[in-house]
């Protein structure tokens, strides 16, 4: 008897996925399986009403026997255990969970079983960001919610009689590709890859010819084709090739590029790269990307990164550090929960001239609704554009848009 | 034989434990129903990588199960995660003769860490021991 137990034990620990019921599938008697008369019709509205029905009442005859309820409430016991193991276990280490008055559990302690569906689906998906720093990865690219997004503003100075717009953002329309890893964890593979054809814009007009110098027109074409190696050098390697066309707004081209990037994922038990980490009740992200630009000019066009020569090839890299609390009603409270700050420092060198262009970027972004698609943004930029050399220096306060 | 049996809430707690380590957090802010990317604010991408992390875990690699990186979007609570890992387990149903042969999840990695503490000790036992260079060059001298 004793073995038997043992038996059943190890059974039921070796199978601890709980059969989820599938939808009853009723046969009924009318043309085309449709029901035939008022009690089938009974049956067949029940069943699509209720999904207790649906599931549990197997022999379609419109009511729940013993054996369906049981079934039913089987079910429904399993599907709580995960959540009266956490109510335990938190009570066990003296930290018992609590009932808010409108009868929320913080933490929370129940929620979903089942997967969820997948954001970073293979196939086409659309993207509108500040930069592709903001993209980060076109195979898997950010949450709207967690990126800078594209920013649009206006602002009056009623003194110089100036109205400035301005308008900076990317565009792409991405495809990727997911692929199964090995079966050994340490062995090196091909996790995906990515092609994402875009358009970058980056405009600043003021309307007061004194200020036109001032005026910022960069519109790019540019197409990103991305692969990405899981298990190389200690983590996920994310390489990325990117010719441009880079021209104004009136269509007159002024130079092409060619990028090469490189960014690492590093997850480690110290500090991860390119991963958060945790730093109280704020999470922090470090991303360093490896970078190498040809650029050649087209027409005659005067840019800084060409007054040396005709073409620039520029080496360097940028650094991004994203600071960002905890969304855990816990450790911060939650109206600063939608808060981040971002910074980014892009420094490249001209391998002929030895001429360094650098970009500061930094920023705070407040998402204004659940799913961040749009926020209050303030932004600083100082230094050069990386398509032109051009130096800017602008501070704003704007809505971004992020999809 | 042994056999382990493993539960979907041992599992769960494994996890918290690693996360909570990993963002320096007490284990008791996190739940099963925690969506673990939304409460550190990883992304996609970085919790994509998660995926290799994980299956490099001594006891994910003793419990023969791989995840993909492309499957950690549809998983971000750790009982989703938990489960996943449970699914892809691989069911050998055996009947144990008595209760004593079946190891709880716990238990096996005790005895692996005490195993490899032992070869250990073992190796560091029988090699040979470095004679004192000063000694040996003692020696040569003399010869």
């Amino acid at each position: 008897m004793k073995n038997l137990c043992a038996a059943l034990f190890a059974a039921i620990m070796l199978f601890p996925v709980v059969a989820v019921a599938k939808p009853v599938a009723c046969k009924y008697t009318g043309p085309a399986g449709a029901p035939a008369d008022q009690s089938e019709w009974h049956v067949f509205l029940l069943h699509k009403n209720s999904p207790v029905f649906q599931n549990y009442d197997v022999d379609c005859d419109g009511k729940l026997s013993a054996d369906e309820v049981a079934t039913y409430a089987s079910d429904e016991d399993s599907k709580v255990a995960s959540a009266l193991h956490s109510v335990e276990r938190h009570a066990a280490e003296g930290h018992p969970i609590r009932v808010t008055p409108d009868g929320e559990t913080v933490p929370v302690v129940i929620g979903k079983n089942d997967p969820e569906k997948d954001p970073c689906a293979p196939g086409w998906r659309y993207l509108l960001r500040d930069s592709f720093e903001d993209v980060s990865i076109f195979t898997c690219p950010k949450a709207a919610k967690d990126a800078k997004g594209a920013q649009f503003d206006w602002s009056r100075d009623k003194v110089s009689d100036n109205d400035v717009w301005s308008a900076k953002g990317v565009a792409a329309l991405g495809y990727s590709v997911a692929l199964d890893p090995p079966s050994d964890p340490f062995a090196p593979y091909v996790v995906g890859y990515a092609f994402a054809p875009s358009l970058s814009f980056n405009r600043v007009v003021n309307t007061l010819a004194s200020q036109k110098s001032k005026n910022v027109d960069v519109l790019s074409f540019a197409a990103t084709s991305e692969l990405a190696l899981g298990n190389v050098f200690g983590g996920t390697q994310y390489v990325r090739f990117r010719p441009a066309l880079n021209t104004t707004f009136n269509g007159d081209p002024r130079s092409w590029s060619a990028t090469a990037e490189w960014q690492p994922y590093w997850i480690t038990d110290g500090i991860s790269v390119s991963v958060p980490n945790g730093l109280g009740p704020f999470t922090w992200e470090l991303d360093p990307i490896a970078r190498l630009i040809y650029s050649d000019k087209l027409g005659d066009v005067s840019s800084p990164i060409f007054q040396d020569d005709d073409s620039s090839l520029r080496v360097g890299g940028v650094l991004a550090l994203t600071v960002k609390p905890k969304q855990n009603d816990l450790l911060v409270p939650k109206w600063l929960q939608p808060a981040s700050f971002f910074t980014t420092y892009e420094w490249l060198e001209d391998v002929d001239s030895g001429r360094d262009y650098s970009l500061l970027s930094l920023g705070l972004n407040f998402n204004l609704d659940e799913d961040g698609h749009t926020a209050l943004k303030l932004s600083y930029s100082r230094g050069d554009i990386e398509e032109t050399g051009q130096f800017v220096n602008q501070a704003k306060i704007g809505l971004a848009a992020k999809w | 034989m042994n056999l382990v049996s493993v539960s979907q809430q041992e599992i769960e707690n494994r996890l918290i434990d690693y996360f909570a380590v990993h963002f320096g957090d007490d284990p008791s802010v996190l739940t099963p129903a925690t969506n673990i990317p939304k409460t550190y604010n990883i992304g996609a991408s970085p919790w994509a990588a998660f995926a290799d992390a994980l299956s490099k875990l001594p006891w994910m690699v003793k419990l023969h199960v791989r995840l993909a990186q492309k499957e950690m979007a549809t998983v971000p609570q750790i009982q989703q995660l938990a489960n996943l890992i449970v699914r892809k387990l691989q069911h050998v149903v055996a009947v144990p003769t008595i209760a004593s042969e079946v190891l709880t999840l716990d238990s096996l990695m005790k005895a692996h860490e005490f195993m490899e503490a032992k070869v250990a000790q073992k190796i560091r036992e029988t090699s040979p021991k470095k004679k004192p260079r000063r000694a040996k060059a003692k020696k040569s001298a003399e010869t």
